[in-house]
């Protein structure tokens, strides 16, 4: 009778383990997808540019800088940020 | 939708690349949808498998973003793998002539305060070879004033910074010896302003 008890404590405890790991996974990923969404809004109203040609500045600028997107991306929105104070 | 302009790699190639830099880099198509995902690529699981099959293509901005997911992890990949020099190797920089001159200029620009602006533009104008004024709009926008090559010590000084901090500011530079005029039109950050002033330089 113990054991099981035991046992499901164990399995409820693994269980929310996984499910803590992928949310804070998801969470990075999704953080790095708003900031990449902000950066190309940023990039679109600055420079009158659709959204895929934002990107494609997004992308050269990772490329050019030896940088991830989602680095690329914060600098750009830091940069708005700054601009604003 | 997948009308290609000369010069780019057909799609069919693209795609064995893919599909070769997924098997190299040993990226579960699960991990390589995340890190699609995650550059704003719309496309589902579902979506990413019938482009690498070739069943059903992405739209090429799409197609795009799932290379640059795959590129990101193949350079990460590289990275790790490197072997340290046993002393870092400086960068390769222009040291002389015009390009030098505005990498020192932009690079300095950016990190630099406004007081600063009249010297750096002033050796930038050196190593071009000509003299540079600098010209910033007032804050009405009516007139220039000359921002002083000396930097700080001038009365105008007061009256530059209040419109550069207000973030209405525009410069004029001109080179006197070449007769090159430059016009900019500027926005609050000084790397742009620089950069809008120079971008028609030549």
């Amino acid at each position: 009778m113990f054991s099981t008890q035991a046992a499901v404590l164990v399995a409820n405890v693994q269980a929310y383990d996984r499910a803590k790991r992928l949310t804070d996974g998801m969470r990075e990923v999704i953080r790095d997808r708003d900031v990449v969404s902000m950066a190309k809004g940023f990039l679109m109203g600055r420079s009158n540019l659709d959204e895929a040609s934002a990107m494609t500045v997004l992308l050269r600028q990772a490329g050019r800088d030896g940088m991830s997107v989602a680095a690329a991306a914060r600098a750009v929105v830091e940069s708005a940020a700054r601009r604003r104070r | 939708m997948m009308g290609q302009a000369g010069g780019r790699p057909p799609e069919d190639q693209r795609r064995s690349a893919l599909r070769a830099a997924l098997d190299f880099a040993e990226l579960p198509l699960d991990q390589l949808w995340i890190r699609y995902f995650a550059l704003g690529g719309t496309g589902d699981l579902m979506d990413l498998d019938a482009h690498l099959t070739g069943l059903v293509l992405l739209p090429p901005a799409e197609s795009n973003l799932l290379a640059h997911a795959i590129n990101e992890r193949l350079d990460e990949l590289v990275t790790e793998r490197r072997v340290p020099y046993t002393r870092p190797m400086p960068l390769t920089r222009p040291t002389a002539g015009p390009l030098a001159a505005l990498v020192d200029l932009l690079g300095a620009a950016g990190s630099s305060p406004p007081e600063r602006l009249p010297a750096l533009t002033a050796s930038a104008g050196r190593a071009l070879g000509v003299d540079i004024e600098v010209h910033l709009i007032d804050h009405e926008q009516r007139a220039l004033l000359r921002l002083p090559a000396d930097g700080t010590s001038s009365p105008n000084t007061r009256r530059w910074t209040g419109p550069w901090q207000a973030g209405r500011s525009a410069t004029t530079s001109s080179s006197r010896p070449t007769g090159r005029t430059a016009h900019g039109c500027g926005s609050p950050s000084s790397t742009e302003r620089i950069a809008s002033a120079s971008s028609r330089w030549g």
